[in-house]
């Protein structure tokens, strides 16, 4: 090949370069240069539990997909596997490198994302944050929105339907770790089965409080509320995420064994698990061995945030869902088990007590 | 008098507990047991008993039949190990390596897998259990503590006389013993140290495997990510309390079993509130007992050529011939 080819060549692929490129530009394609813009509104970061806990995240995913669906919002998740990775993860969307423009909002699952969230956002002052169940410093934090929950209300009901319900007058809290979160759901569980108990018996009921140590070892979990079960507890309140549904395992094989004639109920948490006390849950059919859930609307907060921080209603600062703005609450579900006409009033009377303030639940163990 | 009858029930079911939480854990050591005693270090055991977990969930939910799943278990156990032992024998890889990653491997499968299968994540669908064996002793306290368990719990045990009878009454067990103390003697003896610590090796991921399904399906009734929760490595912690030998490694695993529900107990029983800041103390217990006994207050023994890589020796011609 002569020199003169090898210029012709050059110069060849140099103009089809430049033509290619001034294509792309000018038949809307944008800046090849520059990332694309953002196909996301938003981004999540899961807790570690992961999809699936049929409980917390999944609940935040399904805000999140309520809200695709209403507004088509779009997002878009991680779901670390160790908490270690929080911080790389809210970095990286943060930084958002490989979009144009930043997410309206970064949400993250879980109360053990403070730190990694607080180290971000003040790398990133302008990018709105939110964590779901947990306190940040708004005035520290001025980016970050705190969505917290008044968990004490929705558990006293659940509690008030236990104490009710209870025929050895024991209930039992089987929770993953002991820490002020958990004992949120312990003090106003005890504390609403205590309320009804007192007010059909005339006597304090009595309770045991206990913690897994695990969110996701199911044996522990089974094992626990077996020895509970076996202390003459009849009714176990799980919120211990996928160690809680270790519990449900030890009703329905101890129910109805020898040592164990009355019948053994459950409670769920976070989202509804009736189906979960079947028999089949995939096709849920009755006797059921959960008796209710205690409802914490992950989805309807998570769903909140999204459309505000898209709709730019957004307001920084602190989100609490109570049983008054609907972020709480406790399942129905007759398909499966018809509570006595008198419990659901009671626990009814109780809501609305608790929304007009005329009863204060305790938020922490009130007990030694 | 109420008090004495809740301490009285709590203690059959402390029996209880100790037989269903050290089942995994036995299982488990015995596996790490043959391993380790023909020269492989298997720290994989949790890798493996989560992806029996899985497979046996897996294969009762296609088949209905638990016993499948049981199959299943032992079978994905074998071959994670099988690929441990490829590694480890005939590429003579770092063991330590070889054993994370099958620990990663197994976490991230078996996460996958759960979204192919089921198409969630986190949780399986409920399957069938393994029926337990149940009988009635005609007593209360006798029927809580031993009336009802799963047939995995006595296979757990009869594996432990099993293995004891093949590690030192048959053939196999010596050259198992030899692969791991001796490998050069082996040779010589024309017995192949490479098989004789392969199948050394699938045998440990078939018994973590069956420790794995015990969890899901014979204790529990799904498949849940992460759920072995670090019985591996306690497992591990029995085999080396227990001295690699499966009396040792029964009686380690049953204390640690013991452990496991004394932890629960010590906050249930009344009298003994006080105790309820130590619970997180005695869940530290197995993995002190360890330190302690690797820190030689008591005598434990690893085999002599555990981690070694055996090369065969290089023939050399006879220099008085020529």
């Amino acid at each position: 090949m002569s020199a003169s080819n090898k210029t012709l060549a050059i110069v060849v692929i140099v103009v089809i370069a430049i033509a290619g490129i001034g294509g792309i530009v000018i038949l809307g394609g944008g800046n090849p240069f520059l990332p694309p813009e953002n196909p996301y509104d938003v981004a999540i970061v899961f807790a570690t539990g992961g999809l699936g806990d049929k409980s917390f995240n999944d609940g935040a995913y399904a805000g999140a997909e309520q809200a695709k669906e209403d507004y088509g919002i779009t997002f878009t998740y991680v779901e670390p596997t160790a908490t270690t990775e929080y911080e790389g993860f809210h970095r990286a969307y943060a930084a958002h490198a490989e979009y144009r423009d930043p997410y309206k909002m970064i949400i993250g699952i879980g109360f053990d994302q403070a730190e990694a969230i607080q180290t971000v956002a003040a790398e990133y002052p302008e990018q709105p944050f939110a964590i779901v169940d947990m306190y940040i410093d708004p005035t520290d934090y001025p980016n970050v929105t705190s969505i917290l929950f008044d968990e004490q209300e929705g558990s006293a009901i659940v509690g008030a339907i236990a104490g009710l319900m209870t025929k050895t007058g024991k209930v039992g809290f089987v929770g993953g770790m002991d820490i002020d979160l958990i004992n949120k759901f312990a003090a106003g569980y005890v504390w609403g089965a205590n309320y009804s108990y007192y007010d059909a018996n005339e006597a304090n009921i009595a309770f045991d409080v206990q913690y897994v140590g695990s969110w996701v070892d199911t044996a522990a979990g089974q094992s626990l509320a077996d020895a509970m079960y076996t202390a003459g507890t009849d009714i176990i309140f799980a919120a211990a995420g996928r160690s809680g549904l270790g519990v449900f395992d030890s009703a329905k094989n101890k129910n109805g064994t020898e040592g164990f004639d009355n019948p053994l109920w459950v409670i769920g948490v976070d989202s509804p698990q009736m189906y979960l006390g079947t028999d089949d849950p995939n096709n849920p059919a009755p006797p059921t061995v959960c008796l209710t859930s205690m409802l914490k609307k992950v989805d309807v907060a998570v769903y909140r945030t999204i459309v505000d921080a898209w709709s730019g209603t957004h307001v920084p600062g602190i989100k609490t869902f109570n049983l008054a703005n609907g972020g709480l609450g406790y399942e129905i579900n007759e398909d499966l088990l018809v509570l006595p006409q008198d419990v659901v009033n009671f626990a009814n009377q109780l809501r609305l007590d608790i929304v007009a303030g005329n009863v204060i639940v305790p938020s922490q163990k009130y007990w030694t | 008098m109420m008090q004495v009858d809740v301490t009285v029930l709590l203690a059959s079911w402390l029996i209880a507990a100790t037989l269903q939480m050290s089942t995994p854990l036995i299982l488990a050591a015995l596996g790490g047991m043959f391993s380790e005693r023909s020269g492989v270090v298997n720290i994989g055991l949790e890798g493996m008993m989560l992806i029996g977990a899985f497979s046996a969930v897996a294969a009762t939910y296609f088949t209905g039949n638990p016993w499948m799943g049981v199959l299943a278990s032992v079978a994905a156990g074998g071959l994670l190990a099988l690929a441990h032992g490829i590694i480890c024998v005939k590429f003579k890889g770092n063991h330590i390596v070889s054993g994370t990653g099958v620990i990663l491997f197994a976490a991230g499968f078996t996460t996958l897998m759960l979204e192919v299968v089921w198409g969630r994540k986190g949780y399986s669908e409920q399957v069938t259990r393994l029926p337990d064996i149940s009988f009635d002793t005609g007593n209360q306290f006798l029927n809580a503590a031993f009336g009802q368990h799963s047939p995995i719990t006595y296979i757990a045990f009869i594996m432990v006389i099993i293995s004891w009878y093949v590690l030192y009454r048959t053939p196999f067990g010596l050259r198992v013993r030899a692969a791991g103390e001796d490998p050069s003697t082996l040779d010589a003896s024309g017995a192949s140290v490479e098989w004789t610590r392969t199948i050394a090796v699938v045998i440990s991921g078939m018994l973590a495997g069956l420790g794995g399904a015990y969890l899901s399906i014979g204790f529990g009734s799904a498949f849940g990510k992460g759920m072995t929760n670090g019985r591996g490595f306690i497992a591990l912690a029995a085999l080396i309390f227990g001295n690699w030998t499966p009396l040792g490694v029964l009686l380690a695993g049953l204390f640690f079993g013991f452990l496991n529900g004394l932890q629960f107990a010590i906050q249930l029983v009344p009298g003994l509130e006080w105790l309820q800041n130590f619970t997180n103390f005695v869940q530290m217990v197995p993995y002190l007992l360890v330190i302690v006994a690797l820190a030689g207050i008591r005598k434990s023994v690893p085999p002599k050529g555990i981690a070694i890589p055996y090369v065969k020796e290089e023939k050399v011609r006879c220099p008085t011939i020529e």
